[in-house]
């Protein structure tokens, strides 16, 4: 009876557990802490710590994980069975044709398809274009080059990463981070370095939830008093039809100049039109609800699954989580010096610097950043919506530099 | 200064510091170029959009003879009380109603038909 249920308990997980899992399982609940009771980021920590879960855990039928020649992790692989068909065509070389009899996966095998083929990462921005309103980015377009500014965290962390050793198709996918949009992050590196995705995943979404800790003593640093005191003048009201204007422009330009950021836009401006032409109400509903609350749900959990002990417990995670806080510092400061600079160069109209900050993204939050700062030192300065503007500006912004990077190391 | 497409396409694996700086200064520029011309075509929409707008309203004028007010409706005591409560919910401060007045519009009908057909076409 005794070795039977020795026999038994080899058949369980319990014998299967690794030191490096009972890690991770501290990693997740690190996350969750962060997630449910400090309220950062809860809808995307929360499904992705869930699916670090999962995938640290003695699974079955769930994801299919194989260690590479080089060294690296494939997850999400299926095995198609298929017979050879006979045709009767005489032209058709033999062995073409296959009839398909079984194909077998585990659950993620088949979700996380949605990250492996790039349908997420769109799929959302059509939801985050049908949430935005770029009516204050159009009343005050010049903030657009706050949002161009804050990508030069990006540029410097591509530096910083490749002096630590990593590639250049690496360093760009951990340089992304920097952009503080997670879709992007993900579809970059899922592209460039799909080894590293569960790392630049995680660091982006957790420094996401950290902009308010992580840029105010950045933007007080470079700022005197009288900056953040500035007050801007109220936006003018946009209409309809500068709006739909401006969501098929912006398409076509970005399209035009780095087709590889396409999908991205694309679907962005999509989610925008949708919203701003006041006759799609159901599809507008769905897209600001259904579609991009089940798709986080799948994203965060496939991005999650990829937090496997023997791949995430590795030198390179720490060193992209340190890459990660650089790459945010320096978006900020390339924000505010920018809103610095255009102050000098047109004193007539003064930005106030804290609104350069937002220009890293993170969509609302690096807005509310630059309003709370501002209100600290005039109670009366309304800085969200002037901030609003270098916010969207950012999206744009690394959506295309996600393209640059597509474009040059992507084939 | 910057790399051509050809020198972009053999970016190394582990670029040197040169070929990295040549390379985040060139993506800097795509970055700037595209953000940049979105701003002057918007530049360009705005003052299309700002010239083509109406001049704006003068400023209010003096109060209207009470002749010219729309008519006066016996006021029932409790939609008073739901507007007040209304205002009260949504101001959260001190306050108070200093008239009600029906909306009049010609179009009531028209606005009733579409009010109706949205109603219709929501996801319940």
């Amino acid at each position: 009876m005794f070795s039977g249920l020795i026999d038994f308990f080899q058949t369980t997980g319990f014998a299967l557990i690794t030191w490096k899992m009972m890690i991770m399982w501290g990693v997740v609940g690190v996350l969750l802490w962060l997630a449910v009771a400090k309220g950062f980021e809860p809808l995307l920590l929360v499904p992705i710590a869930f699916g670090a879960l999962i995938a640290n855990l003695p699974t079955r039928g769930v994801i299919t994980t194989e260690l590479q020649a080089n060294g690296t992790y494939e997850s999400a692989t299926f095995l198609v069975s298929a017979d050879p068909v006979a045709t009767s065509d005489p032209a058709a070389s033999p062995g073409n044709h296959y009839k398909v009899t079984r194909i077998e996966g585990g659950l993620f095998d088949f979700i996380s398809q949605g990250i492996k083929l790039e349908l997420f990462p769109p799929l959302i921005f059509l939801g985050v274009g049908a949430l935005t309103d770029f009516g204050p980015l159009i009343a005050l377009p010049r903030t657009l080059l706050l949002g161009a500014a804050a990508q030069l965290g990006l540029f410097m962390t591509f530096f910083g990463a490749n002096l630590l050793g990593f590639t250049a198709k690496q360093s760009a996918s951990i340089a992304i981070i920097g952009g503080a949009d997670g879709p992007t992050a993900i579809f970059l590196a899922n592209k460039l370095a799909p080894e590293l995705l569960g790392a630049v995943a995680v660091a982006a979404y957790s420094y996401m939830s950290l902009v308010p800790l992580i840029q105010p003593p950045i933007m007080r640093l470079l700022t005197t008093d009288k900056e953040r005191r500035i007050r801007m003048r109220s936006l003018r009201k946009v209409s309809k039809l500068e709006k739909l204007l401006f969501s098929v422009i912006v398409m076509m330009i970005c399209i035009l100049l780095v087709p590889d950021a396409s999908a991205l836009i694309s679907m962005l401006m999509l989610g925008n039109f949708l919203r701003e032409c006041a006759v799609t109400e159901r599809l507008v509903k769905s897209a600001q609800n259904e579609i991009i609350n089940i798709l986080t749900i799948f994203l965060g959990t496939s991005v999650g699954i990829t937090m496997a002990a023997d791949s995430f417990l590795a030198p390179a995670t720490l060193k992209i989580i340190a890459l990660g806080v650089i790459a945010f510092g320096f978006a900020t400061a390339g924000g505010v010096l920018a809103a610095k600079l255009m102050n000098k160069l047109a004193p007539g109209t003064p930005i106030n610097p804290l609104i350069g900050s937002a220009g890293v993204s993170a969509v609302p939050m690096a807005a509310r950043v630059s309003h709370t700062e501002g209100q600290k030192y005039d109670k009366n300065n309304y800085l969200l919506m002037p901030a609003m503007g270098p916010n969207v500006a950012g999206v744009i912004g690394t959506a295309v530099a996600a393209g640059y990077f597509l474009s040059t190391l992507g084939r | 200064m910057f790399l051509q497409p050809a020198v972009l396409a053999k970016l190394p694996t582990y670029p040197n510091v040169g070929e990295s700086v040549a390379y985040q200064l060139t993506g800097l520029f795509v970055v700037f170029s595209a953000l940049g011309a979105i701003w002057i075509v918007m530049e360009i929409v705005g003052a299309l959009f700002r010239r083509l707008s109406p001049a704006p309203s003068p400023p209010p004028s003096p109060p209207a003879p009470p002749a010219t007010t729309p008519p006066a409706v016996a006021l029932d005591p409790v939609l008073a009380a739901v507007i007040a409560a209304a205002v009260h919910h949504v101001i959260n401060g001190p306050h108070r109603v200093v008239a009600i007045h029906p909306v009049i519009t010609s179009d009531d009908w028209s606005l009733e038909g579409r009010r109706d057909i949205f109603i219709s076409h929501r996801v319940r």
